[in-house]
């Protein structure tokens, strides 16, 4: 499994989806810094905190970024293997098909929490260089675990993604579904129906729990649930499925 | 061991379609065995059943004696292999490309990558990202990473496609050095019928998902028969002529007033002389060998290949 591991990390060698995907990590926070920075400048009696920064970065995370972005990443880790036509050379080997996918799906947490990092570090960074105020221990514990924790919430939603791009076998379907798992988080959040679809639940948990109407131990099961039978209904398919 | 690979009755089936259909392919130690066929006759689908890439509908195979689908891990580590255009990772160079196989694999050897670049004459190209590579380069580097771990065995999906003679030429070169000098047993396809010719000790003709022919080259040419090709005004008659005067019934008609004697080889003389005392012109004679191509083209029902 560690050789499988190693070898996911050197793919990624001069890889430019992965700074790609940094370049994406930036976006939150990068935006955010603008907006606080322009209502500052209408409303200049009022502060620039970092607690803002974070939370409003956070909120785009969480929203919108995270799932599109996560949903790029995830296809790219899977789909490189079909388009580049690579994945008969690793099951020739042979690489078992499991342990492919679990070892792409432990790439995947790491890559991801790199970028939850590098959002939260580029907010440090953004809230130094504008001047905020508050820079806190505790905020940026709080904070940093928040975007950790945001990071594993999204992460157990990428077998759905890891299914749609076995089958599919192409950028487009994942994609799309992700803008649509996206739109429904829109439309559901403000509705009690948050703790129980899957993709408003990260948000649920990461920002208002205490205000939900259901007990976050439903939301709990959904969202292993999600990640659990995703990641069988995978793990059977590619392991039946011909690799024409 | 006798055999190498060995299928009973291989098939495999999407919906009503048979892409191969009950095939019995035997390869033996040592040779190289030309698995001959046009597009689309069921050279890949065979393949990929060889290595586990799809499961056979019905059929077993046998590879190094032992049942495929019951030792599938343990066989495949003992074949290298290539599938019709070899995929790597574009972002990274021949080396790193060559790592993942020697980590995945667990090759310990220190200077496994280097000798196998060397073999394949991409050594100074080393560290050049494969994404610039030409086709005839990665076709090269796709036999690199399958001789990698030394296997017993190669199979190679048309390794010369898509490539310019002197691609075709280095890497018939190449498999004909790995068969003598490293005794690996290679099974490859082709849809190039000289490819095969040149190379190959045994040949397999698939056609439309069924073997055909299955023979060692040897006897191949030793079948090929010899005929008298005549070009007459007068086919019909010549015929009756060959018939009456001669006895001859082993003969063929062609297009073109064209008539091919299979026996009777010493009577051309005299089958000349009373071809003329009949009036029947003839503007061409002469003693032909059946070539491999027309040999072929009869097995695919006069669909050529190559």
């Amino acid at each position: 499994m560690a050789n499988v591991i190693y070898t996911e990390i050197l793919k990624m060698k001069k890889s430019r989806m992965f700074l790609l995907s940094l370049l994406g990590g930036i976006v939150s926070p990068l935006l955010n810094f603008f907006m606080l920075l322009a209502y500052h400048q209408q409303n200049p009696d009022e502060t620039l905190t970092m607690e803002s920064l974070f939370n409003q970065t956070h909120l785009f995370i969480v929203f919108l970024v995270g799932t599109l972005l996560f949903a790029l990443i995830t296809t790219y880790l899977f789909n490189r293997e079909f388009e580049e036509d690579t994945l008969k050379n690793l099951l020739t080997i042979p690489v078992g098909r499991t342990q492919l996918v679990l070892s792409k799906l432990f790439i995947l947490i790491i890559w991801i929490e790199i970028i939850m990092i590098y959002s939260f570090f580029m907010v440090i960074l953004l809230g130094f260089i504008g001047g905020f105020e508050g820079f806190q221990t505790n905020l940026l514990f709080l904070s940093f675990k928040k975007y950790i924790f945001t990071g594993f919430l999204l992460f157990l939603l990428t077998p759905v993604i890891i299914l749609i791009t076995i089958l599919f076998r192409s950028y487009i379907p994942s994609i799309a579904f992700s803008i649509f798992a996206t739109l429904g988080t829109l439309i559901i959040m403000n509705s009690k129906y948050i703790a129980f679809y899957p993709w408003s639940i990260p948000v649920l948990m990461t920002m208002n729990s205490q205000q939900s109407e259901y007990p976050i131990l439903f939301s709990w099961l959904i969202i292993i649930g999600v990640f659990i039978i995703s990641l069988t209904t995978t793990l059977i398919y590619f392991n039946k499925t011909d690799i024409d | 061991m006798e055999r190498i690979i060995e299928t009973e009755n291989l098939s495999k089936h999407y919906g009503l379609q048979k892409a191969v259909n009950r095939i019995n392919i035997t390869v033996r130690p040592g040779e190289i065995y030309g698995f001959l066929g046009r597009n689309g006759a069921g050279k890949t689908t065979t393949i990929r059943m060889l290595l586990g890439l799809i499961k056979p509908s019905e059929g077993v195979i046998k590879i190094f004696g032992e049942d495929f689908s019951e030792n599938k891990r343990e066989i495949l580590k003992r074949i290298g292999s290539t599938i019709e255009f070899s995929g790597f990772y574009s972002n990274l160079s021949a080396v790193d490309n060559l790592k993942v196989n020697t980590t995945l694999i667990g090759i310990k050897k220190k200077d496994a990558i280097k000798d196998v670049l060397n073999i394949v004459g991409l050594y100074e190209e080393r560290n050049k990202t494969v994404g610039n590579y030409s086709l005839g380069m990665k076709q090269r580097l796709g036999i690199a990473r399958a001789i990698l771990h030394d296997p017993e065995l190669l199979i190679l999906d048309e390794p010369t496609n898509g490539l310019d003679p002197v691609g075709i030429k280095d890497i018939r070169k190449l498999i004909k050095t790995l068969a003598k000098k490293k005794k690996i047993t290679i099974f490859m396809s082709s849809h190039i019928l000289s490819e095969v010719e040149q190379l190959a000790d045994t040949i397999g003709v698939i056609h439309q998902g069924s073997l055909v022919e299955e023979i060692n080259f040897e006897e191949l040419r030793k079948k090929n028969r010899r005929y008298i090709e005549l070009k007459v005004s007068d086919d019909a008659r010549t015929v009756l002529l060959l018939e009456n005067e001669f006895g001859i019934e082993d003969y063929e008609v062609y297009p073109e007033e064209t008539i091919r004697i299979y026996t009777d080889h010493d009577k051309v003389a005299r089958i000349n002389k009373a071809l003329v005392n009949e009036e029947i012109e003839v503007s061409g004679i002469r003693l032909s060998e059946d070539n491999l191509e027309d040999y072929f083209v009869k097995l695919t029902e006069g669909e050529v290949i190559g």
